[in-house]
């Protein structure tokens, strides 16, 4: 059981972001918003072209928090995000989230800042999570 | 006024929109496949049960996607370039499960004619009526 887990301690994950991840997600989710998945109607918008689901990037922070637990040998999982999405993710791109242990919420639950960059160094989202370990 | 403050006012105070999914062992699986994610309590049922689940639980992550898709019939009312969502806060409250339906519910509570941005109290319930999911989401209108 991990009492205490180091504050500072970090996850991340790098993973190019392609059109099939982001018609699988809409598909998975509902999510057929157009800037998401009609390309006409996305060159007309100031993205120029389709890009990701916010909600999406939601994933790749808890694909960073469970790695984050893995490499603390604890057992857990998210149970809130609070964030923005400050850039637009598009089809091709390298987004690297990286999250940090920041304080110990007691009964388990420890609060992680969030940063999401693409590969060109662009902040795409920033906010926290709360994981629960189990 | 401003035309972007105009195309916001097709979401009045109190618009409330849902959609509702059957979340499939599928699903978890394609989303975990998309996203990366390689938590045991998400994909192996064994360490789900010595955890102390009932078994693998759907990604709380995946519960904000349901949430996306009612952001997207939100937003599908404003006129285009339409808007994208800006901001989550969302915290989940009990796990769920595969196979259970999710409802995902929003309603306008607020806006910032300034800023472009129209604000939403968000909640999700399983079939049975139970809480899942709640907290307040942000579109920015373009």
């Amino acid at each position: 059981m991990a009492e205490a887990l180091a504050t500072g301690s970090k996850g991340q994950f790098t993973k190019t972001v392609t059109e099939s991840d982001v018609n699988l997600f809409a598909g998975i989710t509902g999510d057929f918003y157009d800037v998401h998945v009609n390309e006409e109607f996305a060159r007309k918008t100031k993205f120029g072209g389709r890009i990701a689901h916010g909600a999406y990037s939601v994933g790749l922070v808890s694909a960073a928090v469970s790695r984050w637990l893995a490499g603390t040998g604890a057992t857990g999982y998210p149970v809130s995000y609070d964030v923005k999405f400050t850039g637009p993710i598009k089809l091709g791109d390298t987004v690297t989230t990286e999250v940090m242990a920041e304080e110990a919420l007691g009964q388990g639950r420890y609060r992680l800042s969030v940063n999401c960059v693409n590969q060109a160094g662009v902040k795409i989202l920033k906010g926290e999570t709360v994981a629960q370990v189990l | 006024m401003e035309e972007r403050a105009q195309r916001m006012e097709v979401l009045p105070m109190g618009h409330r929109e849902q959609h509702t999914k059957t979340i499939t062992q599928a699903d978890v699986a394609n989303f975990l496949t998309i996203s990366g994610d390689l938590n045991p309590l998400y994909l192996n049922q064994v360490a789900a049960q010595q955890a102390g689940e009932p078994g693998m639980v759907v990604p709380s992550a995946l519960l904000v996607g349901i949430v996306s898709a009612v952001m997207a019939k939100m937003t599908a009312h404003v006129p285009p370039p339409g808007g994208v969502s800006y901001r989550y806060a969302l915290t989940a409250l009990k796990s769920v499960l595969p196979g259970e339906t999710v409802t995902a519910t929003l309603e306008v509570i607020g806006k910032d004619v300034l800023r472009h941005e129209i604000y939403f109290d968000a909640t999700c319930y399983t079939a049975n009526g139970e809480k899942v999911m709640t907290g307040q989401t942000t579109l920015k209108v373009l």
